[in-house]
């Protein structure tokens, strides 16, 4: 395996720049204060979930430790053992796939087929993108799990996943307020409001909905996991 | 907010996030010439196209999203 040191400072500059250029045009449309919230909603949505991972032991950022000079980890920032261009990065196809699905392309359809279509777009920039990533050493796979081109399958889940919540939750929370069906009835229960204050992004409902879809996704990935797993390795 | 300045805020804003995707893939091509060919392809070239037919489908769609946006709501 060839490994080049700078991979990871192009990977990490690049993906800051291109955070800059989504927020720029996300503002213009949004305003910068909800691009700002829907920024900061990524870090939250996807930060805990990938630590978990990582320390889980499903896969680890740490391919170019110590490479540049001794104790350097291999990338700049960090978000625990998260690299924070990796949250960049959910912002940049989250807000993506939004934009074009949401404003342009199915802006007339509901927002859970917006939602699945934003899933699947995002899904098929990480097949283009995983198996570069995973081979070049920019995060690196541990588990066991069953793979495809070097990549276990439940990552793709995970992708598709991430994204359709996150979206939903987005789209019904920071830039527009509306009722998150399935939720809504466990919400005018726990808030005073039963439906959110038009205008206005209500923080609590979005930091609510983000910690129980959150849960959500975590022990569904894990047993999909499993199952894939058992599937797979029964029929090989 | 009149509808042309719903208009172009729409088409700022795709042009941007279009030109991020396209950025990304360019990213991932530039390491990939730099470093090392994908596991399950052993050259690369066949990497490369790998990376190029996968990413045809999002392209078509930012193309279309792109070509959409400039129209009024």
């Amino acid at each position: 395996m060839t490994l080049n040191i700078a991979s990871p400072v192009i990977a990490e500059l690049s993906f800051v720049l291109l955070t800059v250029l989504v927020f720029y045009g996300a503002s213009k449309r949004f305003g910068p204060w909800r691009t700002a919230v829907f920024f900061l909603g990524s870090i939250l949505w996807t930060g805990p979930l990938e630590n978990f991972a990582v320390l889980r032991g499903a896969y680890t950022y740490y391919g170019y430790a110590n490479m540049i000079y001794p104790h350097y980890p291999g990338y700049l920032m960090w978000l625990g053992v998260l690299p924070f261009w990796i949250v960049m990065g959910w912002f940049v196809f989250a807000m993506s796939g939004y934009v074009i699905f949401h404003d342009v392309l199915l802006s007339k359809k509901r927002a859970l087929f917006q939602a699945a279509a934003s899933g699947l777009f995002a899904m098929n920039i990480d097949l283009m993108m995983d198996p570069i990533a995973s081979s070049n050493s920019l995060w690196i796979w541990l588990t066991g799990s069953f793979k495809i081109y070097g990549v276990p399958l439940f990552n793709f889940a995970g992708w598709f996943l991430l994204i359709f919540f996150y979206d939903l939750i987005a789209s019904h929370t920071i830039l527009q307020n509306k009722a998150l069906p399935g939720l809504s009835k466990i919400e005018s229960k726990i808030f005073r409001r039963s439906s959110p204050a038009e205008g206005s992004i209500d923080y609590k409902r979005l930091v609510f909905r983000i910690v129980v879809l959150e849960t959500f996704v975590i022990i569904f990935l894990t047993l999909l996991t499993q199952f894939i797993d058992y599937i797979a390795y029964s029929v090989a | 907010m009149t509808m042309e300045q719903q208009t172009s805020s729409k088409t700022t804003a795709t042009r941007a996030v279009v030109a991020a995707i396209f950025g990304v893939f360019l990213v991932f091509l530039v390491i990939l010439s730099m470093g090392t060919p994908t596991a399950m392809l052993d050259n690369r070239t066949a990497s490369a196209a790998y990376a190029v037919a996968v990413f045809i489908p999002v392209a078509a769609v930012c193309l279309l999203a792109l070509a959409r946006s400039s129209k009024a709501p």
